[in-house]
């Protein structure tokens, strides 16, 4: 075989190729199939659960900013007022809303089966693994199964409210000196 | 005459020598000359030209660079020793004088304790041997009995300046400092003096 030949036939096997290729990636395009019904962990007493999330997460240095995908607002860390700062002023209901909204979108499909099973293996949720450091979390194990902060975010993801273990959580400070 | 010369070396080990010498030459415009060997990362090397020259009156140490987030060079791997924490103490919320001989007092979850103090520039530190761990920790202020403490924790950040910066606003709750009342009392100011340049 000359090497013209040769060449001719690998351009035609190129061209065949990229068809195939072509055909491959030929999808259905059209107007999105049904609707998506998804459980969330209750919006009452959440205020809870968000002041526990407060000086664990969402300090200025960790959930507390703008290009975190979990974004933690509240009194003492970002604000969602462009008028507030986080030395003044208690949380408001908006930030509540918008931390409420940014913690149950951070993995709706997961979090809605956790919620539907009535919150059995919450380890399902990255919000867990990350904070009990089970994942790999840069801001290490911010709570250990049975704490305060663990029994407020297990009873919420159950649609349950653990007030008590919440405003413990909430009151989380610096230990006394030796 | 003589013994014959040694034979030169063939041209595969001529280009063989040559494409290490390149490859060295390589190595080192890629660290930016032969006083900064540290190869780092675009962001962090932004973040630093970000910072500008140093004050010209200032030396390079423990004085300089008053008010700036000492993390992005003072950290692991990075262009000068690693800090843990680091920052800048003012008088009060409103001005930006800085203050001197203020205790800086950390506590982290354990009950493990570090003290440190502002020095002339209101610059402090404390290295990760000083207190090992990796946070949280709860700092406090005081230049008298009655000390300022901060209600968060510190998580993972060095710098008080990444989230103690000016103006305040919704992601900075504005400079560290002393007392919100500014006749609490605090110590005077002082410049610096041939005793600080021992002092850290």
């Amino acid at each position: 075989m000359s090497t013209e030949k040769a060449a001719r036939r690998l351009m035609l096997g190129a061209w065949v190729l990229l068809a195939c290729l072509g055909a491959a990636c030929e999808g259905e395009v059209g107007p999105p199939r049904g609707r998506l019904d998804l459980e969330a962990p209750p919006r009452a007493g959440f205020e809870g659960v968000a002041d526990a999330l407060q000086p664990h997460c969402g300090t200025l240095d960790c959930h507390g900013q703008f290009m975190r995908n979990l974004r933690l607002y509240g009194g003492r860390g970002l604000r969602l007022d462009a008028a507030a700062t986080p030395s003044e002023g208690e949380t408001t209901p908006a930030e509540y809303e918008a931390t409420y909204w940014s913690t149950i979108s951070l993995e709706p499909e997961t979090l809605s089966e956790v919620v539907a099973s009535g919150g059995a293996q919450p380890e399902r949720t990255i919000l867990v693994r990350k904070a009990r450091g089970t994942t790999r979390h840069k801001g290490g194990a911010l709570m250990k199964p049975g704490d305060d902060l663990d029994r407020c975010m297990l009873a919420w993801l159950a649609g349950d409210n653990a007030r008590d273990a919440c405003f413990n959580a909430s009151r989380w400070g610096a230990p006394e000196a030796p | 005459m003589g013994p014959p010369a040694p034979p030169l070396p063939g041209p595969w080990l001529r280009r063989a020598a040559l494409v290490t010498l390149l490859g060295q030459l390589a190595v080192l415009a890629a660290a930016g000359g032969c006083n900064d060997f540290i190869v780092l990362d675009p962001s962090r090397r932004n973040a630093i030209a970000a910072l500008g020259p140093e004050e010209p009156a200032v030396p390079v140490g423990a004085r300089h660079r008053a008010g700036q987030p000492c993390g992005v060079c003072h950290v692991e791997g990075g262009t000068a020793p690693p800090f843990r924490y680091a920052g800048t103490v003012y008088r009060d919320s409103a001005s930006v004088e800085a203050m001197p001989d203020v205790e800086v007092d950390f506590i982290d979850e354990a009950g493990r304790r570090f003290v440190t103090q502002t020095n002339c520039a209101g610059n402090f530190y404390v290295k990760p041997a000083e207190l090992p761990g990796t946070g949280p920790v709860w700092v406090s202020v005081r230049a008298t009995d009655l000390p300022y403490t901060m209600e968060s924790p510190i998580h993972r950040e060095i710098s008080c300046t990444t989230c103690h910066r000016d103006p305040a606003g919704p992601a900075s709750a504005g400079h560290v400092f002393l007392s919100e009342d500014v006749a609490s009392g605090s110590p005077p100011l002082r410049g610096c003096g041939p005793a600080d340049e021992e002092a850290r």
